[in-house]
């Protein structure tokens, strides 16, 4: 296999493929003119798709560590890389204006054959930044994979389900305390309501690499693929496919009706609630977070009582229902009015304090957070 | 096994030990640290009420999930058997105490002084 290209197109392309799985691989697949290039992870549950112009002769495939050739173009500028592959030499020789490379390759590794099926799906088409910001505001509320025990327990809840009814898009996610949903804009276009969507969430670092890609690519349309057990997604030409967790999403619906109660909503200032949650922290390494929020007569108050004493802020407020109280995580109300840039949001407290509290961050955007006892 | 009856029992077997027995703050921390790594176990009492002021741990761990409510109760994961998530050092004694607890309502002294015997060992 010999190819020669432009470096600045393979750097972007890499930069596309990047993917934060360790040890993931490269396969490079050279003919009719041009590389496609799959990045897969080392289990062969995830991986990227795509294809840069090459002059091939002959064509060929090899696969390497994906960072080494990352590192190799990393110090080109505008020149023109000839690779080279012998299988009995078993190294990728890259040449370029002054520097020459061997670059070990390896057989290529198993790849999940679920994800084939993904071939045969249906395709479905989103608006791509308005999915990419709706998908970024809400990510933050799925299980984190740096929290390893809860990805282990708790693996559907890793990443953002993706859920259509009655014509309407969401995504949601949730950690099992705090649920975030937002709904994208309707369009013009007609909404495809045949194509099955599996109840199933989509993997946190899938999401995080759409996002990646709606951005990078400025994409004004994305599709996805599913099937039972694997999701497809593709923009401008890049493609991304992987497994889903196993395990259903649970029913959000279930939450959303039942945060939804007769209780009047309350509007507050957004940074004025920030500000008077960061201002009654005593200490940094507070394990508790544990703040109660008040409703009374006019005004709102947040209260801690920690080991380092009692603190508490109030904020104005128009509301005349009933007085109402209950303890919250801090964290978990600090981080959701963070993914808005809204002047004011609407919080609903029902009279239980082991009721939920619904917030709607901004039009489309709803939250809902579960009390402390 | 997840009851608060359960939960009592473990922080009163600790109190006792330790009111009993002469630890360094050091070696009661550790213990203190390994029982409320448990997840079956709330560990907030134990950091409230020490057996004396001196014994208040220097480091304290984050509050049980157990204050939490939780928006989907039935997907909880539930905590393994004591048996199986205890350190090794404790669970051999603890797991005897709390059985012991179960079915009668004083603690035995000789199960009390067994976790301390063990406590000292490590």
């Amino acid at each position: 296999m010999n190819f020669t290209c432009n470096v600045d197109i393979l750097k972007s392309a890499l930069e596309l493929l990047e993917v934060n799985e360790p040890g993931a691989h490269l396969s490079i697949t050279a003919g009719a003119a041009q590389l496609h290039l799959r990045c897969y992870s080392d289990d062969g549950n995830f991986r990227i798709d795509h294809a840069i112009p090459a002059r091939v002769d002959p064509p060929g495939k090899a696969t390497i560590p994906l960072d080494t050739l990352s590192r190799v173009s990393s110090h080109a500028v505008g020149e023109a890389l000839r690779f080279s592959h012998d299988e009995w030499h078993g190294c990728l020789d890259i040449e370029g204006d002054k520097h020459r490379h061997a670059v070990r390759t390896h057989a290529e590794k198993w790849q999940n054959p679920v994800l084939e099926e993904l071939t045969d799906a249906p395709g479905y088409e989103v608006q791509a930044q308005q999915f990419g910001r709706a998908l970024k505001s809400v990510l933050f509320a799925s299980v984190q994979l740096s929290d390893s025990d809860e990805a282990k327990n708790r693996p559907f809840l890793t990443g953002a389900l993706f859920h259509r009814q009655d014509g309407e898009e969401r995504i949601v996610t949730t950690d099992g305390r705090r649920m975030a949903m937002a709904t994208l804009p309707s369009t013009e276009r007609p909404v495809d309501t045949e194509t099955p969507v599996p109840m199933r969430a989509m993997p946190y670092a899938a999401c995080m690499k759409m996002i990646d890609l709606i951005e990078s690519l400025k994409s004004s349309v994305c599709s996805f693929r599913f099937t039972e057990n694997a999701v497809g997604f593709e923009a401008d030409g890049v493609s991304l496919s992987c497994l889903l967790p196993k395990g259903d999403f649970p029913d959000f619906r279930q939450v959303i009706e039942k945060a939804s109660g007769t209780s009047l909503g309350i509007n507050v200032n957004r940074e004025e609630l920030l500000w008077a949650l960061t201002a009654i922290r005593l200490g940094d390494d507070d394990p508790y977070n544990r703040t109660e929020f008040r409703v009374s007569g006019e005004q709102l108050t947040v209260e801690n009582s920690t080991r380092w004493g009692n603190s508490k802020a109030c904020i104005p407020i128009q509301y005349e229902g009933t007085d109402t109280a209950a303890a919250f995580d801090a964290r978990f109300i600090e981080e959701a009015l963070l993914q808005t840039d809204a002047a004011e949001v609407m919080f609903w407290m029902r009279p239980e304090p082991i009721d939920p509290m619904r917030l709607e961050l901004a039009q489309n955007f709803q939250y809902v957070v579960m009390p402390m006892k | 096994m997840q009851t608060d009856f359960f939960t009592d029992r473990i922080i009163q077997l600790m109190r006792d030990v330790f009111a009993r027995e002469t630890l360094n703050p050091e070696r009661r921390t550790r213990i203190y640290a390994r029982v409320t790594s448990n997840p079956c176990v709330k560990g907030m009492e134990l950091w409230a009420t020490p057996a004396t002021p001196f014994d208040e741990p220097s480091v304290e761990l984050p509050v049980a999930e157990g204050d939490q409510l939780w928006l989907f109760p039935d997907i909880d994961v539930p905590s393994p058997p004591i048996g199986s998530t205890m350190s090794p050092l404790l669970q051999g004694y603890l797991a005897p105490c709390i059985q012991q607890a179960q079915s009668t309502t004083t603690l035995s002294e000789e199960r009390s002084n067994l976790i301390i015997e063990e406590s000292l060992l490590d």
